[in-house]
């Protein structure tokens, strides 16, 4: 039982997830099943993992080795609709990054609007509150002041790991903290990106994303709107009972 | 700036004139009865058997009710069936209920209750000296959850929280003391009882949480 110290590492949809149970083992629990292993098991089992997806994807110019395991987690849903990989060569100004506009709502800008280059001219604020996945113990600005060390000695690209932009878009799948620093570096220099080209130019994201966000509803979104209508329903609900249980009413 | 003691004590006096099976969780620096401040908190386990007894007896003493700051209410999540906290307040002496010795689970926003043989012992082994008006844990179970605090909800060492769990080294390496931290904490323990020895507190909790040795 009750193993304080529990961390999950990952779950998806399938009812697959994998929780660190720090002292104990690592669990793999898929439906009903749970399997234990220790830490060096899991670090074995994910390199066996590792190969059985590198031999499933067989797209010229695509190597599992080359991508940022955080990357690739995300990406993994997406692999099998992969066509094709391109090398390509684009102006850092031509890149868009994700990021929040007014009252938060999502917008596409340019890389000398990203947070992270922003916070490579001395502004943090934004860098500092983003939440965002880093290795243990480094806080967001710490992750920007690294990936800058690791530019100016190693150059870009470095162990053979590319910006990766999906389809004919120029938004910015996985590489803003290296593209961030390059623009602030060097200016707007013109640098080899990989492009994954997915069936039907799946992946493709709007250009105005703010627009699906007030005025698209799919089933996801309205099941938080519920969610969040019956949290702030108990909340008002729990507030009368007290009032009422204080003023001996129940 | 304090609360009156006789006022704690007389508290004291009522939840035990009652039979009501309970303990307080922690007394940092010894502030009850006569340094406890304006609006800070008792913290007190009650017996999950005399919850209904105790929430009728404070209310009947005139304490109000608020919404837990971590509670259900507030979107924590209780795991494996715990009960949810309590707060009341009187005069500006606040209450802090829980009926399960607990601790934060690592997952965000989740509170887990400490292994049942931790939580049984401590009704069996509770005590009250002749000096104070209070049932207390034993002093095991004492530096067991302390030292659980440290590491989960406060993320370090304070140095109040060093002062008491000082006070309980002696127990350190007693069989019972291992056993239940083991329950807590499984193969960091050893490291964990090193670290505490050597007074390497501002290691532990980075030590612990990259912990890999199993």
């Amino acid at each position: 039982m009750s193993n304080p110290g529990v961390i999950n590492l990952a779950s998806n949809e399938y009812n697959f997830r994998i929780e660190d149970n720090i002292g104990e083992s690592i669990h793999l629990h898929l439906d009903k099943i749970r399997v234990d292993l220790t830490v060096a098991e899991f670090f074995e089992f994910s390199k066996d993992v590792e190969e059985v997806l590198s031999s499933l994807i067989k797209v010229e110019g695509f190597s599992i080795y080359d991508i940022d395991p955080l990357f690739l987690a995300q990406l993994g849903p997406m692999l099998l609709d992969l066509e094709k990989v391109t090398l390509d060569k684009v102006h850092l100004s031509e890149l868009r990054i994700d990021t929040k506009g007014i009252f938060n709502l999502p917008v596409v800008r340019k890389i000398n609007k990203s947070r992270v280059y922003k916070a490579l001219l001395g502004n943090t604020k934004e860098n500092m509150n983003r939440k965002q996945i880093n290795i243990f113990n480094e806080s967001n600005n710490e992750r920007v002041d690294k990936l800058l060390s690791i530019v100016k000695e190693r150059g870009y690209p470095f162990d053979n790991s590319y910006i990766v932009l999906y389809n004919d878009q120029n938004n910015i799948a996985d590489g803003q903290h290296r593209a961030a620093c390059l623009f602030y570096l060097h200016g707007d220099i013109e640098i080899f990106v990989k492009r994954y080209w997915f069936k039907e130019k799946k992946y493709s994201v709007s250009r105005h994303p703010w627009i699906y966000t007030l005025f698209k509803w799919d089933r996801i979104k309205i099941r938080k709107t519920l969610r969040l209508c019956n949290k702030i329903r108990k909340k008002i609900l729990f507030h009368l009972k007290i009032r009422l249980s204080n003023y001996g009413l129940k | 700036m304090y609360i009156d003691k006789e006022v704690i004590n007389g508290l004291f006096d009522k939840i035990n004139e009652n039979n009501i099976r309970y303990v307080i969780t922690k007394n940092i620096d010894n502030e009850l009865p006569g340094k406890l401040k304006n609006n800070k908190d008792i913290d007190l386990l009650i017996h999950p058997d005399d919850r209904i007894r105790f929430l009728k007896l404070i209310k009947t003493n005139g304490f109000k009710r608020l919404a837990h700051p971590y509670g259900r209410e507030n979107g924590w999540n209780l795991l494996y069936n715990m009960d949810d906290f309590y707060f009341y307040y009187k005069e500006g002496l606040h209450l802090d209920i829980s009926f399960q010795l607990c601790c934060r689970s690592l997952m965000p926003e989740c509170w887990i209750p400490l292994d049942l043989e931790i939580n049984n012992s401590v009704w069996d082994k509770r005590y009250k000296s002749k000096l104070e008006a209070w049932f207390k844990m034993d002093e095991i179970n004492q530096l067991v959850y302390l030292i659980t605090r440290c590491i989960f909800d406060k993320k370090r060492f304070s140095e109040s929280y060093i002062n008491e769990i000082e006070k309980l080294s002696i127990y350190y390496e007693e069989n019972e003391t291992i056993n239940k931290l083991e329950k807590v904490f499984f193969k960091f323990t050893p490291t964990l009882i090193n670290l505490l020895k050597e007074k390497n507190y501002t290691s532990i909790v980075g030590l612990y949480l990259s912990f890999a040795n199993y």
